[in-house]
């Protein structure tokens, strides 16, 4: 023990904590810093699945694209889709798969 | 299935930089025209795949792999020339695998092996008698 226990001489007597006071300071304060991280995590977690639009609309990327500018939404091709122009590719072949 | 970047685009910089380099690798092997569609398609995809192939430039020699993480869809088109070279079996080989990698939640991991096996099995052999002068 690299400090004595006992009280020095000159000084005041200082009364033994009592075992509650022991057990706040083992047990409480601990679990309050737990508590507080985990709080914290929690709310971290909570505002980042917030911020998530989960299943919502995500800009389509083409890679490849036609005109090789790959980062870019082709509102055109939509645009053309969306009207309804069918392929004439009559003969496509190709696979599909879903998971 | 682990969520798929979303806000501005589905893929971050880094993740195209890589399946643009599968597409060049598989386009310079293959000499078909790869085009990768990552993003929300309509409810059949397969039907807007199509539309999304007929759209291309040179769409006979065009092959697209539209890629839906939200609805969980992958399908490969091939044109009529592609469609030679790269017949529907080595495509439905090149799906299973990319969906291998789907239902791990890799979708950038498996579209770059997808295309490259895509790539692969379009693979044109030289051929030396007609080439050499």
């Amino acid at each position: 023990m690299l400090v004595p226990l006992e009280t020095l001489s000159g000084w005041p007597a200082v009364a033994d904590p009592s075992p509650l006071a022991v057990l706040a300071l083992l047990v409480g304060a601990p679990a309050v810093v737990i508590a507080l991280v985990f709080g914290i995590s929690k709310v971290r977690g909570l505002a980042s699945s917030g911020s998530d639009p989960g299943d919502a609309a995500v800009d389509p990327v083409w890679v490849g694209a036609p005109d090789k500018r790959d980062i870019e939404v082709n509102q055109g091709a939509r645009a053309a889709i969306e009207a309804g122009r069918q392929t004439e590719s009559g003969e496509a072949g190709g696979a599909s798969a879903r998971w | 299935m682990a969520p798929v970047p979303v806000g501005e685009d589905a893929l971050t910089y880094t993740e195209l930089a890589e399946v643009r380099r599968a597409v060049d690798n598989a386009e310079s092997v293959s000499g078909l025209t790869f085009s990768v569609f990552v993003g929300a398609a309509e409810q059949d995809p397969r039907a807007y795949a199509l539309r999304l192939h007929g759209e291309l430039p040179r769409r006979e020699r065009a092959v697209l792999v539209l890629c839906d993480p939200a609805q969980g869809a992958l399908e490969i088109v091939t044109g009529v020339q592609a469609h030679r070279v790269l017949p529907d079996l080595e495509c439905r080989l090149a799906a299973a695998s990319m969906r291998t990698s789907f239902v791990g939640g890799d979708i950038v991991g498996g579209l770059v092996n997808g295309i490259q096996q895509l790539g692969e099995s379009a693979r044109q052999p030289r051929m030396l008698h007609s080439s050499r002068r």
